[in-house]
């Protein structure tokens, strides 16, 4: 492991108790460490009300809160099916882990909610890019710990949302006659609002039952005469699939 | 006593331990349990009544066994168990009729408990009847002697696990071959009037309006893939039957993925029958 752990860590870190939760609970780890965040009833009664816990008590705490779980739970599918208790191989259980990496104090931190205490990875400096060229550094490390080639990396930033000073922006320089910089401000502003709606398109795509879908797209197939063949081909992709992996089966076997 | 030592009979089939397991598979053969008394022994026997050999000979010694109804599968199963050891003999009744079924029961562990115990038989006064040959007993009432097909899927349903035994033999197609961007794809051109019959099943919360872009999107999308795959695991375990009919589609349909493909393959056909029947 690189870095060192800091038992004496003052900031919010919570321990992971629940399967498939960590991706909200590393927002968490990040948002309770950030100084002076303005945030909702429920949010801001969540952190004081943690405040001077233990890791492992805090992460009971997120568990059992309700508006919590529900938000979390908003974006599964809705089970018309639940494969739960059925012994069968689960497809993704935790697929990623995440952790939060974050400056606290002049240290950069590695908040990891499996792992018993933060962990510190030394200080920083200050100028240029700050604490993110030291977060660069050792993930990039991390990564280069793993073989190469392998792709399961996924970064994510937690930023300001920055469509309100956009807005903001654009009203004034086009209050001032602005109208060049207004230009730039608009296309940045279409490339938010577009982010927005391809979030918000997925969303739907994940709260929907897809099964009436799956359905009458195989109906339609039918009724198209399609299904024969396709069939047939999906038939052919998985004898293929099956004898490719042999093949690099004994391919191991003569090294 | 009619016959020599026989205390009471009745039809009933046994069932297996599948070894290993907690899976209990019926054998259809007619057969009767007989308890008989010889040598001041109580015997238990299993004939089989289609060739008359008594092919199991159970001793019991007094309140050594008792038999019982087999609570966690509803209907006529039951299970002579030994408090001496681990032997358990699965049986199920046979008669068409389970309105005796009680009254077999008691008297059966009556004599488990008392060899001398006696035998009471509900409405009539005559002791049990024998019924060591398969014709013998043909009554006026519609007793059958075979358990029909119904009967023995039924009971094997009970008697084993959900997952598993109802699925249909595993499938080398998996959905999600099948639903790809290069199969439906060319549909929008070759058949643009079965596209609209795909839009009530669009999320209701789209941002943006159905068409066959937006479906595209949809098909290609990390979200819809997934859902396809669960719901490929999920017919593979064969207990979609219940699912499946509010599809329109029959129960089987639910058991795997062949059985659904080719009921999705007869619902099409019957639905192009209607859409091509006009009248004018």
């Amino acid at each position: 492991m690189s870095g060192n752990y800091d038992p004496e860590f003052p900031g919010f870190f919570a321990h992971q108790v629940v399967n498939n939760a960590c991706a909200t609970l590393a927002v968490l780890n990040a948002l309770g460490n950030i100084p002076a965040l303005k945030s909702g009833s429920q949010l801001t009664q969540l952190l004081e009300f943690t405040n001077g816990m233990d890791p492992q008590t805090r992460g009971l705490v997120i568990t059992s809160s309700d508006w919590l779980r529900e938000a979390h739970n908003s974006l599964s599918p809705p089970s018309a099916i639940s494969l739960d208790g059925l012994g069968l191989p689960k497809q993704t259980e935790d697929a990623y882990h995440f952790v939060v990496y974050l400056p606290f104090m002049g240290f950069l931190y590695e908040l990891d909610g499996l792992k018993p205490h933060a962990v510190s990875h030394g200080s920083y400096n200050e100028t240029g890019e700050g604490w993110l060229s030291r977060a660069r550094e050792v993930i990039e490390n991390r990564i280069a710990t793993y073989p190469p080639g392998a792709l399961d990396f996924s970064l994510l930033a937690l930023r300001e949302d920055p469509l309100p000073l956009i807005q903001a922006e654009l009203a004034e320089l086009q209050a001032a006659g602005k109208q060049a910089e207004a230009a730039d401000l608009v296309v940045k502003l279409e490339s938010e609002t577009s982010k927005r709606n391809r979030w918000n398109f997925e969303n739907s795509l994940r709260r929907h039952n897809h099964v009436g879908l799956v359905h009458s797209l195989l109906v339609a197939l039918a009724k198209a005469g399609k299904l024969e063949s396709a069939k047939e081909r999906a038939k052919g992709i998985m004898k293929e699939r099956v004898s490719k992996a042999k093949s690099k089966g004994e391919a191991m076997d003569e090294s | 006593m009619a016959d020599s030592g026989t205390l009471l009979a009745f039809k009933a089939g046994r069932a297996f331990r599948r070894e290993g397991t907690n899976f209990v598979d019926p054998s259809p053969a007619k057969g009767a349990i007989l308890l008989r008394r010889e040598d001041d022994l109580l015997h238990l026997m299993w004939k089989n009544r289609t060739s008359n050999e008594v092919e199991e000979d159970l001793i019991l010694f007094p309140s050594d066994a008792t038999f019982l109804k087999v609570s966690q599968a509803p209907g006529r199963v039951y299970v002579l168990k030994f408090s001496s050891s681990n032997q358990r003999h699965f049986f199920w009744m046979q008669d068409a009729s389970s309105v005796r079924d009680e009254e077999f029961v008691n008297n059966v562990n009556g004599f488990l408990m008392d060899p001398d115990y006696e035998a009471s038989w509900g409405s009539s006064s005559q002791p049990s009847t024998s019924t060591s040959t398969a014709g013998a007993s043909q009554s006026s009432a519609p007793s059958n002697f075979q358990a029909t097909p119904e009967q023995l899927a039924q009971l094997q349903q009970l008697l084993t696990s959900a997952v598993g035994s109802g699925a249909a033999p595993p499938s080398n197609v998996s959905l999600n071959n099948i639903l790809t961007p290069a199969n439906i794809t060319p549909l929008f051109t070759s058949h643009p009037d079965l596209i609209p019959t795909l839009f009530p099943h669009l999320p209701p919360d789209l941002p943006m309006p159905p068409s066959p872009e937006v479906l595209q999107r949809i098909i290609s999308s990390p979200q819809f893939r997934s859902a396809v795959s669960s719901f490929d695991q999920a017919l593979r375990t064969g207990l979609l039957g219940g699912l499946v009919r509010g599809l329109g589609l029959p129960e089987e349909a639910g058991t795997g993925i062949e059985p659904f493909l080719r009921a999705i393959q007869s619902q099409a056909e019957s639905e192009r029958g209607e859409d091509t029947m006009d009248t004018d």
